[in-house]
């Protein structure tokens, strides 16, 4: 079945698209306006700047070694122990990741649809759904985002259209009065909204036209920092500064204050949950995937399929692990700043640097 | 195959066991009034009362009279108020469709109260953020009591909200929601919310009172309300009268246009308020002779409905400024966002600049259209 | 039995005599025809299969009417066949047999067959005849406009109807019998020139992994070739309309029509073409565009309603605006059920309503649904044990079902809606997401000979010139090329058209 895992170049959008936009959409604008202030906006472009070059750089690997797959890049340039090393960081990192998606997902399901259930069955129920499509392959999977982006737009407009009538744009002023010395501290805040790249790594080899993948991935990560930026500047007009600094899920509350009269559903909020639990999914379901897959790998085994159920208890058990909402994001999501900046910066910078080394090597 | 039933089988007995939160909507109880109050008598601290109408006097099989219920106990934090209320009701509250919150007097004037009730009502998940704030006149349990007794009421929705959902009635008193109030508090550090009252046989909203970092510190009267909405930008209609010849004429405002601008003499800040009305002529005097009116005469109306309208708002200002010393105005909000450098100066002492420096309104009538008749 | 005839005429009258033995219906008609030498002729065929006139007239009547001597100077055994089959015989389709099997198969077919003594050959005439239900409309499938032709049992009929509709000699007919015992024909029709080759390779390799006694029902074959068998919903669509195949072949689709069944499979199906109905294409495009839109909303209004009833009565009322909470909360006042049971009840009555109603045929059939319906509905409301909107969400839950053109695939999303309902009684609204998931996935990883189920929506590469067709439905005069999800060699369809003045 190798020769049925073709993608097409704009499904590779679309998963790029749907696997960033996440969990970061509802607390990103809290995160950069206690860093940055008004000028949150800043770390949004920069960060988005960053993360284009390393998909640049990733889609360029793969043109050095046409019809090779990341793995065996990976062995071929790396070596067999500094790959498996990387591979197992890869892999902690995406149980981590996995686990703070089911977590949050459950804490906000809880607390806006339903409150006494127990976390445990939101978080089983959510990972069991995930696994049935993550034992299917990449164009499977493509497909799956192909259908789900839309609606992130759909959305994101839809938000936009309906909070206007009360949004004040004066709340965005005074721009550029923050301290240059902070915008650091907002790309790494912001950073962690655009992981999710990775899944390049699993799926532009298998793009169907070779030509313009790097392209559609590149417009895929123009898109997300649109649509960031938009959701950035909506919650601060509605909020202004110092509101933006309260509100830990801006977006979520954003929800709350659309007020349309006359139509058949008024508190907007469960269903914009319902959306944004079809969000973490797309999120979600390539991470499962990648993990089975690099799994599959270690342990040489030819179908990731296996290993989709072994990872359900992995990840519930992790997403546990964490108190509350605040240590989640305390202990996981420090530790998911960590991991993934060896797995999803320093891994394919070095693959394409060495890959770079060895290839003129190989002219001379 | 053994292994799809094994898991169908283990799923549907774990999920069958559940349906944890499942309650049938005519099981739960929607409340769509709050009334907070610090205890008259001794005991607990807060007195909270709840109104919610009654489902069995709704709809085409009515089989009971009374369409609203008010419950009320004491406690020692606002939301414990809430919960001790489970022990008299046979069915669990449900806020999500809360309306408005009434605020009494004294617990107004209490700032750790009041700040204690916005940060629950800010943080809470089911509350919505579109909830409408008023001050009662004395206690608001004695305000949500009388509501059932009084002549005009609304069972569905409440009384109270429904006074105070529509804001394109009146300027005697300006409604607003839980954000706006917050948003106001935090950047200018002042604002204004509705009085009510229970008067004769209505209840009765009117007037603004205004509060100051977090705590009731006076009164607007009705037309000073307007005033102050007025300047705001915030009247989507109300009417002016003003002499002309003899005769008051009668001015209905129907759109508002608000500007602010600084102009700095010295070192004074002095800050004009820009204010353009349109609207329509609604009364004049039945003349003997039937002619139309002329452009002149238009311009003179208007002219004279500006200086009422200035006059108007100078005392309203002054009150503000002088008497209260709040900055309900947002005038530090407008400093904030276009003058960021003139705020930096003067944000460390704007409790003693506030007042001293000069506020003028500048208001332009226009009038458009005159009805029917010339 | 791979035997080939043998030259003696009663040895081989003895072995069909053996083989039919048992068999009432078997004819052995015998002949001595010639001048002066003789010779023993056989016709073998079976009563009632065979049209008996045209056999008498055109095969017996002139093999009778030869009786001059011409023959015997003929010489003997086949070359006497041969003279027969070139010079004697009037019917119009004969053709050359000598192996055993097949002289049988061909007389089970309604064939007659012709033996001559001393020849080991046969000759197999066509002489099929017998009763058949004539061409009536499509009950499953009436259009307002638009042809009211449907297919019959016969195989031969219903190939005919798909030949009249394309003269072009690209149009391919392959038959093959399918089915040890009752090899069953199966005609494979397709356009040469504009079908992908491969995915013809992939159906016939799957025709031929079929080894089964029988099949009865063009439905028998279709969930013995599709791809997912287990999944609620079809993968293959079926029609009883000629049209509806004609215009398939032309999008390059491949067109099955097994004998005995009035029903004829076409492939590949995807979601996109299960949602179409012919009428589209026969209404003017305002029309049709609006009632695909209108099709989307009963697929989603079929599946989720009675899940979304369950899900804000229970567990979200918060969801609603103020004034219809407290409505929906009086009008449940009295009804002792919650919301979950009431749902569940009302949605399995109507279930059996239904089938009941199928079950019986005729005009006491459709009474039984409606009065069914209307007086068991109004009943449960005056009794109170049934709130009044719940009636309504299940009537227009199966209004709903059907809308949708395809009665099977409504039926899938029958089975998606219990299952949905299940998730919100236990979650509420993330259970229905749960299950939309589910759902969603299901659909999506599901392929129908090797394209995605979700055609054309799943953006494999393909143009977004396919929602043309799905999502709305353009006018015939935008519609210049074939869809692409069927990946045809020959795309353009129409050239050009007049143009208000100008071609």
């Amino acid at each position: 079945m190798e020769g049925n895992k073709k993608l097409s170049n704009r499904q590779i959008k679309a998963l790029v698209i749907s696997t960033i936009v996440g969990v970061g959409i509802l607390s990103l604008p809290n995160s950069l306006a206690l860093a940055n202030g008004n000028d949150g906006w800043i770390p949004i472009i920069i960060a988005g700047l960053l993360t284009a070059a390393i998909v640049a750089i990733i889609g360029r690997i793969f043109d050095l070694y046409p019809d090779k797959d990341f793995f065996q890049i990976g062995r071929e340039l790396l070596g067999n122990w500094l790959f498996t090393l990387f591979l197992l960081i890869f892999s902690a990192y995406l149980i981590g990741l996995m686990s703070f998606l089911s977590r949050s997902l459950a804490e906000l399901v809880r607390a806006f649809l339903l409150d006494t259930t127990p976390t445990e069955v939101i978080i089983i129920t959510f990972i069991l759904v995930t696994s049935y499509i993550a034992r299917e392959e990449i164009n499977i999977i493509g497909r799956l985002a192909y259908h789900i982006y839309p609606l992130i737009i759909v959305a994101t407009l839809t938000l936009v259209i309906f909070s206007l009538p009360s949004v004040d744009f004066t709340n965005i002023l005074p721009l550029f009065q923050s301290k240059m010395s902070d915008i650091p501290k907002g790309i790494r805040t912001s950073f962690f909204s655009f992981v999710g790249y990775e899944i390049l790594f699993f799926s532009l080899p298998y793009s169907e036209k070779k030509d313009g993948r790097i392209r559609a991935a590149l417009w895929a990560i123009g898109l997300v920092v649109l649509i960031y930026l938009v959701v950035f500047f909506i919650t601060l007009a509605q909020y202004g500064e110092p509101g933006l600094k309260r509100q830990v899920y801006p977006t979520l509350s954003l929800v709350k204050e659309i007020d349309l009269p006359g139509f058949f559903v008024e508190n907007l909020d469960g269903v914009a949950m319902a959306g944004w639990v079809l969000m973490v999914f797309s999120t979600m379901a390539p991470s499962y995937y990648s993990a089975a897959k690099i799994f599959s790998h270690l342990f040489g085994a030819k179908d990731h399929r296996l290993f989709v159920i072994p990872l359900l208890p992995i990840v519930y058990i992790v997403s546990l692990l964490p108190q509350n909402t605040i240590t989640l994001v305390e202990t996981l999501g420090k530790f998911l700043d960590y991991t993934g900046l060896i797995v999803i910066v320093l891994l394919p910078v070095l693959m394409y640097v060495i890959g770079l080394y060895r290839l003129r090597r190989k002219k001379r | 195959m053994k292994k799809i039933i094994l898991i169908f089988t283990a799923l549907s007995m774990m999920l069958i066991s559940g349906c944890w939160d499942m309650a049938e909507i005519n099981e739960r109880i929607f409340p769509y009034t709050v009334g907070v109050d610090l205890n008259p008598d001794k005991g607990d601290k807060y007195l909270i009362t709840v109104s919610y109408p009654n489902i069995f006097a709704i709809g085409k099989n009515a089989s009971q009279e009374e369409r609203i219920y008010i419950i009320s106990s004491t406690s020692s934090t606002i939301f414990e108020g809430i919960r001790k209320l489970n022990t008299i009701i046979p069915y669990p509250l449900y806020f999500k469709h809360l309306g408005t919150i009434v605020i009494g007097r004294e617990f107004a004037q209490d700032e750790a109260s009041m700040r204690e009730l916005m940060d629950s009502a800010n943080r809470d998940f089911s509350i919505s953020r579109k909830i409408r704030l008023i001050t009662a006149e004395d206690l608001a349990n004695q305000v949500l009591c009388s509501i059932p007794i009084a002549v005009r009421q609304e069972a569905v929705d409440g009384t109270l909200f429904n006074m105070l959902k529509g804001d394109k009635r009146t300027a005697r008193y300006t409604p607003h929601k839980l954000t706006k109030f917050l948003q106001e508090m935090e950047m200018t550090g002042s604002t204004i919310i509705p009085r009510v009252a229970f008067h004769g046989e209505d209840i009765k909203i009117f007037g603004g009172c205004v509060y100051k970092d977090f705590k009731f510190i006076g009164h607007l009267g009705e037309k000073d309300n307007g005033s102050i909405a007025l300047l705001r930008g915030e009247v989507k209609e109300t009417s002016v009268e003003s002499p002309f010849e003899d005769i008051l004429i009668s001015y209905a405002v129907t759109s508002t246009k608000t500007r602010k601008k600084l102009d700095v003499e010295d070192e004074d800040l002095k800050i004009k308020i820009h204010v353009e009305t349109e609207g329509i002529l609604r009364e004049y005097t039945y003349k003997e002779k039937s002619e139309n009116l002329d452009p002149d005469t238009i311009k003179k109306m208007e002219e004279e409905l500006s200086k009422v309208l200035e006059e108007e708002t100078k005392k309203a200002i002054e009150i503000l400024q002088k008497d209260l010393k709040a900055d309900a105005l947002g005038i530090a909000e407008y400093l904030q966002k276009f003058h960021p450098k003139v705020w930096k100066e003067v944000s460390d002492d704007w409790e003693e600049i506030f007042p001293e420096i000069t506020i003028e309104p500048v208001i332009k009538v226009k009038i458009r259209r005159r009805g029917l008749t010339g | 039995m791979n035997a080939k005839l043998s030259k003696d005429i009663e040895e081989n009258i003895r072995t069909i005599e053996g083989l039919f033995m048992n068999c009432y219906d078997i004819v052995i008609r015998r002949l001595e025809i010639g001048g002066g030498y003789k010779v023993k002729i056989a016709v073998l065929y079976i009563d009632g299969l065979i049209d008996k006139n045209h056999v008498s007239e055109y095969t017996i009547g002139f093999l009778n009417s030869e009786a001059s001597g011409s023959f015997s100077a003929m010489g003997h055994g086949n070359d006497i066949l041969d003279t027969i089959s070139k010079e004697v015989l009037a019917n119009a389709e004969i053709e050359e047999e000598s192996n055993m099997e097949n002289i049988v198969d061909a007389i089970l077919s309604g064939d007659a067959v012709l033996m001559a003594d001393k020849a080991d050959k046969a000759i197999v005439i066509g002489s099929r005849g017998w009763v058949f239900r004539s061409i009536e409309e499509p009950q499953t499938e009436a259009v307002i406009r638009g042809p009211r032709e449907g297919f019959t049992e016969v195989l031969k009929f219903n190939v005919t109807m798909i030949r009249r509709r394309i003269k072009d000699t690209n149009l391919k007919i392959v038959v093959k019998p399918i089915g040890r015992r009752s090899k069953t024909a199966v005609a494979i029709l397709y356009m040469e020139d504009i079908v992908d080759k491969t995915f013809l390779q992939e159906l016939n390799r799957r025709l031929q992994a079929v080894d089964i006694d029988s099949i009865s029902d063009s439905s028998s074959l279709e969930y013995l070739i599709e791809d997912n068998y287990m999944s609620a919903f079809p993968q293959i669509e079926n029609t009883e309309r000629p049209d509806s195949v004609a215009a398939s072949l032309y999008e390059g689709r491949v067109a099955l029509i097994v004998d005995n069944s009035p029903f004829a499979l076409i492939l590949p199906a995807t979601i996109g073409t299960i949602l179409q109905s012919s009428e589209d294409y026969y209404s003017r495009w305002s029309d049709s565009t609006f009632v695909r839109f209108i099709r989307i909303i009963a697929v989603g209004l079929t599946v989720l309603s009675p899940s979304l009833y369950i899900a804000i009565t229970a567990y979200h009322p918060g969801l609603l605006p103020a004034k219809l909470t407290y409505f929906l909360a009086a009008s449940r006042i009295d009804v002792p059920f919650p919301a979950v049971v009431e749902a569940t009840l009302m949605e399995l009555t109507l279930e059996l309503l239904r089938e009941s109603g199928t079950r019986v045929a005729g005009p006491i059939g459709s009474t039984v649904g409606i009065v069914g319906g209307l007086i068991i509905g109004q009943a449960a409301v005056d009794a109170g044990i049934v709130s009044p909107l719940m009636i309504i969400i299940v009537a227009v839950t199966t209004i709903a079902s059907f809308v949708i053109p395809s009665h099977e695939f409504a039926s899938g999303l029958r089975v998606w809606r219990f299952i949905l309902m299940g998730f919100s009684a236990v979650l509420g609204l993330y259970g229905i997401m749960l299950a939309v998931i589910l759902l969603i996935s299901h659909l999506i990883k599901m392929d129908s000979f090797g394209i995605p189920y979700t055609s054309p929506y799943s953006g494999l590469g393909i143009a977004t010139g396919d929602l043309k067709d799905t999502l709305i439905k353009a006018p015939i005069q935008h519609l210049r090329e074939r869809p692409n999800f069927t990946r045809p060699q020959n795309k353009v369809r129409m050239g050009g058209y007049w143009k208000n003045g100008r071609k």
